[in-house]
């Protein structure tokens, strides 16, 4: 049935489809204005969805971009630390390496600790880098000195030795430091090794301790009696052999013999220097011998020395010359050393090492104290000390060479992982865009054919409200 | 004769007057709403017998009758029920919409982000104090929002229940008009003729109404209609019965017939909608909203209740959860810890409590057991009070409040203790960090006897508590006394010089969590966030005064920031209150969802208005005014009316020359 039309219809066909028009301008407009496809959710629901999830991801990747540009700076620090101090450390290699050369004297000697010991403050500073406020080789203790000389000048840590991880992806942590104790106190137990010169060896049975601890052999008492009218000096006092050893007069040579020692001239007896005379045998032990009374015969005779043993500040007690596993000892680190003192041969102080277990400090406060050899040790003594404290320092040297690597290790985890970031930050904005933001063609496209459709609805709307019957009749 | 020419003429003149009248009626009302164009029934007046023939006696105006479409009409009205429906409902949810502003800056989606990016921030470099206060303005901006939402929500749902009431009244007003109009057009139609206006009237009144509430209309003898919706009679022939909206126990807006205590559910109109919105939609999101918050809060907590502040372990801690006397006898000892009223849920696990000697920093660490269907809170305040250097007391409220002696400190971080402890004669060192995932008791056990560092091929056995061997670990000839040795799960273990034998055993306890039970994140003790919902989430005053209090660290060095692993952890985890998703994720798929439902709401207004508009332009085709029409019904009845003068003028003029021929 053909519709009737009416005018009141009539106006509101006109009416509705001016304000469908207008409201398809005012939503275009708003797009393009804008510049967004979706200003709320209703306008595309799927759309929304996604763009919300997008944006979680997009302020997920950015945080994790920041986190990585942020910790940069502490790993390049510390990286150019760690350069200074290992620099640092060769040069107190070089200078320590100089100081065993015999040319020197202790005057020298003396200068080169000096030396050692302001490069020791400055690798105490290194060690104590800080940066923006953060100390950066205590673990994650950054808010404290770690490394500090207590009253005896012995540094200590007090730091930690745990990992400070950064996220920089789903459960991808990277650990942006390393702690000062791999660093500086790097540890590698070995054992027990003895420089040996007084003969004490290690023991056959376990010992326990920490870094180094002297050993004190002491010469007692010497026993036996000189041949051919010779007698000991102060009773042997001043003797530094121990255990038996024959002491041969060759009358016609004129010499006399320590063991397998070098041949010693025995000077006239008038000589003033007959009065003592050092015999050393062929471990550089000592005897002495009053040779005033030398009444030309040859003869051998055994001599006997026997003494004492201590480790560190602990009390002497006699050395039992058939012990495998002597236990020693030393009340201030509470050290337990377990020696042989079968092959004991002179006395001497010797350095017993727990290999492994210094820090870069302690080998470096040895080897100033051997190079000042307050002691007066001989220089024989004296080396053999260094070569122990020498491969604690190369030990700790390899230490800081590592943690180079692992700090270069993470900057480059960080810089491939920030690369990484970056392009997926790209592919993202790019879809959340595609998602959200209009096309500026399509929108001033779709704006302009909003605006002639109302143009057209306005225009033929007004033809034809505007004819009426009215118009004609007279 | 005359008299029926006479007659004749003047019911020509009479109709096709009451005709002009019609057509002026008509075309003065072409734009009244709801106007049915009326119509003079016009038929041929009654055949008379005179002079042995049958004559017409002119013309009779019957009655004036309105054009309607009754099935049209009725079809209307369940147009307009259906599209004021959607219209309201398009309204509400556009509401909502712009309540959330999803997804732009201020919303909830990047409030809930920026907390997160500012946590992010202070992992880098967790003990600067700026990057602190930045994550903690940012924690509260956060909060701020969650409870602005609820009160926008709230407010949302009370304009709807006032408009609701409005609407109510509304109704009821119609109602009364139409009872009115019931009564005036039973009296108006007693003659027998129709009421074509009053009908008019009512009609629109019906149409008002139905954009409001669904309605059955059934029209009786007497002209009246019976209005009903769900059943319910809302007019009657000659009254009203008026609606009345209540609120129940609940909270729900309960519409009802006054007097009558049925639940009227209309599936029309826009009182429809608004039901909706106050009594689903509306307390739905908030649900929702409140669910978020409290996953949010709980989980936060949970990360970081077991860190350690910035300043160091505590000295005094207060719950911010209260607990409630449950049976009402005084006391709190005897209620259960699991319902105790606190807002959270308890596990069965284990609570780990470190003190740390200021002085000497040497940490002691104790473990108290929690099982979730026996532990009492009393038991929890004896086992803390057996702890030396720490009291534990509830406070009259039902705070917990814990503190320690002078020169001592408590904190809650994950610690593996004993850390030292003998086997044999030897003496055992613990060192590293436990990095397993699940708490685990170690047990150390010798396979042979020998001394350590001397007898060969002397093997120590490591095993977890559900008796798996996790390492072994040779101490004989060839170990160094005091060594380390990796176990293999972070933590390290040395032996010093003395004998052992295989009967002897050293236990150790890996914690990897400081609180298994969520003991403290129920009782909101070291806690970022206070509340448990949307309306009283807020960043914890104690932090907020004091941001040193905020525990970053999980070990107790500063420059750790492990609470904060597990905090950003939250951010991507799912979580069973939030149907798996992770918080941004939910937020996103609720602000969806309203997107969706408000599309789908527009799209199916579209098409109702569409099939509406065709019915009214179907009921217009047939009762409205077509002003031309009219025009041209004018002219026609004007020359009717001029043909009928000039009829009666010819027929007096005749009567004339009869008279003259008198």
């Amino acid at each position: 049935m053909p519709l009737r039309p009416t005018h009141a219809a009539l106006f509101g066909i006109v009416q509705a489809t001016l304000e469908r028009r207008l409201s398809e301008v005012v939503r275009a407009q708003g797009q393009a204005s804008s510049g967004k496809r979706i200003q709320r959710p209703s306008d595309d629901p799927v759309g929304a969805s996604l763009a919300i999830d997008l944006r979680g991801e997009q302020a997920l990747v950015a945080r994790w971009r920041e986190t990585a540009a942020t910790s940069r700076p502490y790993l390049d620090s510390a990286n150019s630390a760690l350069d200074s101090a290992q620099e640092l450390i060769g040069q107190i290699r070089a200078l320590a390496v100089q100081g065993l050369s015999a040319t020197m004297n202790g005057s020298d000697r003396d200068g080169l600790a000096n030396q050692i010991a302001s490069l020791k403050a400055s690798l105490l500073d290194v060690a104590n880098t800080s940066f923006d406020g953060k100390y950066l080789f205590g673990g994650t203790a950054s808010n404290a000195k770690p490394f500090t000389p207590g009253a005896d000048g012995k540094v200590s840590y007090r730091g930690n030795d745990d990992l400070h991880s950064v996220i920089l992806g789903l459960g991808v942590e990277v650990p942006i430091n390393v702690p000062g104790s791999d660093l500086f106190q790097a540890r590698d137990p070995r054992g027990l090794s003895i420089s040996g010169l007084s003969g004490v060896a290690v023991g056959n049975a376990p010992s326990q301790g920490e870094e180094w601890v002297n050993i004190d052999v002491r010469h007692d008492a010497t026993s036996g009696t000189p041949g051919s009218g010779m007698v000991l000096v102060n009773g042997g006092s001043t003797d530094s052999f121990l255990g038996s050893r024959d002491l041969v007069v060759d009358a016609t040579a004129g010499t006399v013999r320590f063991g397998n020692g070098p041949l010693v001239h025995l000077p006239d007896v008038a000589d003033p220097n007959a009065a003592d005379v050092l015999v050393r045998d062929e471990n550089g032990a000592v005897i002495h011998i009053d040779a005033r009374g030398f009444d030309g015969t040859s003869s051998t005779a055994t001599m006997t020395g026997t003494g004492s043993i201590r480790a560190g500040s602990g009390d002497f007690v006699a050395i039992d010359p058939s012990a495998t596993a002597f236990e020693l000892v030393d009340p201030t680190t509470d050290a337990i050393l377990r020696v042989d003192t079968t092959a004991v041969v002179r006395a001497t102080r010797d350095v017993a090492q727990f290999e492994g277990t210094s820090d870069v400090f302690s080998a470096i406060d040895g080897i100033i104290e051997d190079l000042r050899n307050d002691g007066n040790l001989s220089l024989d003594e004296t080396q053999a000390r260094m070569d122990a404290r020498l491969s604690e320092l190369i030990r700790n040297h390899d230490a800081i060479l590592t943690g180079i690597g692992r700090a270069s290790a993470s900057t480059q985890r960080l810089a491939s992982t920030d690369e990484r970031l970056s392009n997926q930050q790209l592919t993202v904005a790019g879809r959340l865009s595609q998602v959200e933001d209009i096309d500026i063609a399509e929108a001033i496209l779709a704006f302009t054919r909003a605006q002639q459709s109302l143009e057209l609805a306005q225009s033929t709307g007004a033809r034809l409200l505007q004819t009426s019957l009215l118009d004609y009749l007279r | 004769m005359s008299s029926i020419a006479l007659n004749i003429g003047i019911e020509g003149l009479l109709a096709a007057q009451t005709a002009l009248d019609t057509v002026g009626h008509n075309i003065a009302n072409a734009n009244t709403p709801g106007y049915s164009r009326q119509s003079v029934l016009i038929s041929a007046g009654p055949t008379q017998r005179f002079a042995g023939r049958l004559v017409g006696t002119g013309v009779r105006a019957e009655d004036i009758v309105s054009v309607r479409d009754l099935l049209v009409d009725r079809r209307i009205l369940s147009q307009r029920g259906l599209l004021g429906r959607l219209e309201a409902k398009s309204s509400t949810l556009s509401d909502i919409e712009s309540l959330m502003g999803e997804p732009g800056s201020g919303s909830l989606s990047s409030t809930v982000s920026g907390f997160f990016t500012g946590v992010s921030r202070l992992s880098a470099n967790p003990g600067d104090p700026v990057l602190r206060q930045d994550a903690l303005r940012a924690g509260v901006d956060m909060a701020d929002r969650f409870r602005a939402l609820e009160t926008g929500f709230q407010k949302l749902r009370k304009d709807a229940d006032a408009r609701l009431g409005a609407q109510v009244k509304q109704v009821n007003t119609f109602t009364r008009d139409i009872a009115t109009l019931n009564r005036a057009i039973a009296a108006a139609e007693l003659g027998g003729n129709q009421a074509n206006d009053l009908r008019d009237t009512r009609d629109e009144t019906l149409r008002s109404l139905s954009d409001l509430i669904d309605v059955n209309v059934v029209e009786r003898h007497d002209g009246s209609i019976a209005v009903s919706t769900r059943g319910q009679i809302l007019v009657s022939s000659t009254r009203n019965f008026e609606l009345e909206s209540t609120v129940s126990k609940q909270g729900e807006s309960i519409l009802h017939v006054r007097g009558s205590d049925q639940t009227l559910r209309p599936t029309g109109g826009s009182i429809a909608a608004f039901l909706e919105q106050v009594n689903e939609v509306l307390p739905q999101q908030i649900e929702k909203l409140n669910a978020l918050a409290k996953t949010l809060v709980h989980e936060v907590n949970k990360a970081h209740s077991t860190g350690v502040p910035a300043n160091g372990p505590f000295r005094s801690l207060e719950s911010t959860h209260a607990i409630t006397d449950g049976d009402g006898d005084g006391a709190y000892d005897d209620e259960l810890l699991s319902e105790s009223g606190l807002p959270f849920d308890i596990q069965d696990g284990q609570l780990s409590i470190s003190v740390t000697d200021r002085v000497t920093g040497d940490i002691e660490t104790v473990q108290i057991d929690i099982d979730a269907e026996e532990t009492t809170v009393g038991d929890v305040v004896s086992a803390l009070n057996g702890i030396p250097q720490l009291t534990a007391v509830i406070e009259g409220d039902g705070f917990l409040s814990l503190r320690a002696a002078e020169g001592y400190g408590f904190d809650f971080a994950a610690r593996s203790f004993p850390t030292s402890g003998t086997i044999g004669a030897s003496t055992v060192g613990i060192t590293g960090r436990y990095a397993g995932e699940a708490a685990s008791d170690l047990t150390f056990r010798p396979r042979s006897a020998g001394d350590v560092g001397a007898t060969a091929n002397l093997l120590v056995d490591v095993f977890d508590q559900s008796g798996d061997r996790l390492a072994t670990l040779d101490v004989g000839a060839g170990y160094v006394p005091g060594t380390e040795l990796d176990l293999g799960n972070g933590l390290k273990a040395s032996f010093g010089l003395g004998a052992i034998t295989n009967s002897d055993s050293f236990e150790l306890h890996a914690v990897a969590d400081g609180d298994t039970a969520n003991v403290l994140a129920a009782l909101g003790m070291n806690s970022l966030f206070e509340g448990s919902s949307a309306n009283d989430i807020a960043v914890s005053a104690r932090i907020l005064d004091d941001p040193r209090f905020f525990a970053a660290s999980a070990t107790g060095a500063d420059g750790d920031g492990g609470s904060l692993s597990a905090m950003l952890a939250v951010s991507e985890g799912s979580f069973d209150g939030l149907a798996g998703s992770s918080p941004v994720q939910f937020i996103g798929s609720v602000a969806a969802d309203i997107g969706f439902e408000r599309s789908s709401a527009e799209l199916a207004m579209d098409t109702e208005r569409a099939l509406h508009d065709g019915l009214v332009a179907q009921r217009d085709a047939r009762s409205g005014v077509n002003v031309d029409e009219e025009l041209v019904n004018m002219l026609r009845f004007q020359q009717a009316y001029q043909a009928s003068a000039k009829y009666i003028q010819v027929v007096n003029s005749l009567n004339d020359e009869i008279l003259r021929l008198l």
